[in-house]
């Protein structure tokens, strides 16, 4: 009996453990396009879109492409990572103006490997309106009106973008505007924005306060604006590092009365390299730019600063 | 990215060249696949289903190679191996002890295409506490306490990482310590340490020395310091971050307690504090960073031209 009973209390144990994970949700869900949309989406019976497995994953977990296919839009509502390794995880159509909706307080959301083509229609292929942090890597994203558009109104937020391509985008290639008492820290490095329909990055603090890195990345094509820092409300600053600002239909590179700092960089082969017009515009060279080739004006830096 | 992708294939192939021989054998390359079952040797023909498992059939110097994606679930690795997925998902969702233990005697590890994400549990993503070197290579480490955890306890050890993606960590993203007696080379290229919860990248002397180099990495949006050197017990501690960001951190974005750090073609912007130093410690500028927009920029201790 001394050997029995402690057996008994393991297995009790063991089963106990054994019950509660099957009454949560899994941390890790699978998509195909061979699935079906029932059940809890495991990889041996994979579901069929993103949004049914996103409501049938953990908060925190993570929903994994199994096979190429398209998986339909989504709204995220909680943490969540969605990853297209060795698989193209696609999207061409939208729900409530997005390809994935992005509005849950504290969210931190990581894309990885997903394929957007909202080609012909009006929607943003990322919409960020709440979260922490939004982290986008190895993505691709073509057509709809834009590609990210982050836009949260409180607390701080972090917009992560890496080896990202977009592409002939209707209106924005990137646009982050963060509105009352909101924070936008961003990150955008090794990243193509080409043909966009009016500005490739459009960085303003719109009410909030935006401070942007841009490194190692390609701003060209776009019909009007290649890059624009805006300062409405708090403060906005942006780090120009190894950009290359190239053959925009108007200007490469505008300040309205924020503080764009640009180093290592090419501004070249745009209408007009440039644009300050005045006031409390800044557009901060650190005296080692190519800023040359622009068809009118190529423009000049308001000021040249020290580097350390 | 065509630097990025003809390194990538330039390794690739340096890979294939050492597993080429092992093939030629028919049994120093094993596979896993997310039908197969945990028997037999694990032949490309009838491939197992953990790495667990699989890495008990790869001998030394073998390669474990992953069919198509899936959880293939945590691993111990303790002899020189080479865990590759390539055009699939290798994933580890599990982590006890951690998500990839190393810990052997002169060993040397590759890992490629990893994807760990240990969804906040109390577990380290990949942990090296013995062997002579670790690759990791395009992988992403989520959701663990430490992403790479690289403490070997003695000799002489290096660390490669390169295309890499670390988010989310509950501590810091990338520690390096080594234990007494240890001493640590270590090169870090084209690595992303975003959003965690301690420091990004951490270097610890206490225990044994440490040279280390940042090539075209960023520390981005961590709640402490993007890029914190520590040095202590006497033991050299220095870090080269060449053409890197530390940016949006809630701290510093480079501190160098009582270590060196040369810093050049940098970036250091969106910090509460940009360049920090404390305990003798010195950070050596090139002269070419970029330390503008943090609350206070901070100034390197010395410039060094040649």
């Amino acid at each position: 009996m001394q050997r029995v009973i402690p057996t008994l209390c393991a297995a009790a144990a063991v089963s106990l453990m054994l019950v509660a994970p099957a009454l949560a949700l899994p941390k890790a869900t699978w998509v195909s396009p061979a699935g079906n949309d029932t059940g809890t989406c495991p990889i041996t019976a994979p579901c069929k879109t993103f949004q049914y497995a996103a409501n049938n994953t953990r908060a925190g977990g993570a929903i994994n492409v199994l096979k190429s296919g398209e998986f339909g839009p989504v709204n995220i509502a909680q943490s969540l990572s969605i990853i297209a390794v060795g698989a193209e995880g696609a999207i061409r159509s939208a729900a409530g103006g997005a390809a994935i909706t992005i509005n849950a307080a504290g969210a931190e959301v990581f894309l990885r490997g997903i394929k957007v083509d909202l080609s012909g229609t009006p929607h943003n292929a990322i919409q960020y309106s709440a979260g922490a942090a939004l982290h986008v890597r190895d993505c691709t994203f073509t057509g709809g009106h834009a590609a990210i558009k982050f836009e949260p109104s409180a607390g701080t937020n972090q917009l992560h973008v890496s080896n990202t391509k977009i592409t002939n985008v209707d209106a924005y290639g990137i646009t982050v505007a963060p509105t009352g008492t909101a924070v936008a820290k961003v990150v955008i490095d090794r990243t193509i924005v080409s043909h966009s329909g009016y500005m490739g990055l459009a960085l303003s603090s719109a009410g909030g306060s935006l401070s942007a890195t841009v490194r190692e990345s390609v701003v060209s094509g776009a019909l009007s604006f290649g890059v624009v820092s805006s300062h409405f409300g708090g403060p906005a600053e942006v780090m120009l590092d190894r950009v290359s600002v190239a053959n925009n239909g108007s200007f490469g590179i505008t300040s309205e009365d924020a503080t764009i700092r640009v180093g290592n960089s090419v501004v070249s082969g745009n209408l007009n390299g440039l644009q300050n017009p005045g006031g409390t515009d800044v557009i901060a060279s650190y005296g080692n730019n190519k800023i040359v080739g622009n068809t009118n004006s190529d423009g000049t830096p308001t000021s040249t600063i020290p580097m350390k | 990215m065509l630097g990025a992708r003809s390194r990538c294939f330039i390794a690739a192939a340096g890979l294939l060249l050492l597993a080429g021989s092992a093939q030629a054998g028919g049994s120093n390359q094993t596979w896993v696949a997310s039908f197969g079952t945990d028997t037999g040797n694990c032949p490309q023909t009838a491939p197992c289903r953990t790495f667990r498992y699989a890495i008990t059939k790869t001998p030394s110097l073998g390669v474990l190679s992953v069919i198509d994606s899936a959880d293939y679930g945590p691993v111990t690795i303790t002899k020189s191996v080479s865990i590759l997925a390539i055009g699939a998902e290798g994933a580890i969702f599990d982590g006890a002890p951690a998500a990839v233990t190393v810990n052997g005697t002169n060993i040397e590890v590759w890992l490629r295409g990893l994807t760990i994400d240990l969804f906040g549990l109390s577990q380290a993503g990949i942990v090296f506490t013995g062997g002579s070197a670790l690759h990791i290579q395009d992988c992403t480490i989520r959701g663990t306490t430490y992403g790479i955890d690289f403490v070997p306890k003695g000799g002489a050890s290096e660390l490669y990482v390169s295309d890499s993606l670390i988010t989310n960590t509950r501590t810091h993203g990338i520690m390096v310590a080594p234990n007494s007696n240890g001493s640590v080379k270590a090169v870090f290229t084209r690595v992303h340490v975003e959003n965690a919860g301690g420091h990004g990248f951490t270097f610890s002397g206490a225990g044994g020395g440490i040279n280390a180099v940042l090539n075209d990495s960023v520390a981005a949006g961590n709640h402490s310091n993007g890029i914190n050197v520590q040095g202590g017990a006497g033991s050299p501690v220095q870090v080269m971050v060449d053409r890197s960001a530390s940016v949006g951190n809630t701290v510093r974005g480079v501190f160098a307690n009582g270590a060196l750090v040369r810093i050049g073609d940098s970036t250091v912007t969106g910090n509460q504090t940009g360049l920090a130093v404390t305990g003798g410690g010195t950070i050596a500028s090139y002269s070419s960073n970029k330390v503008n927009g943090n609350v206070n920029d901070g100034a390197p201790t010395t410039v060094s031209y040649k």
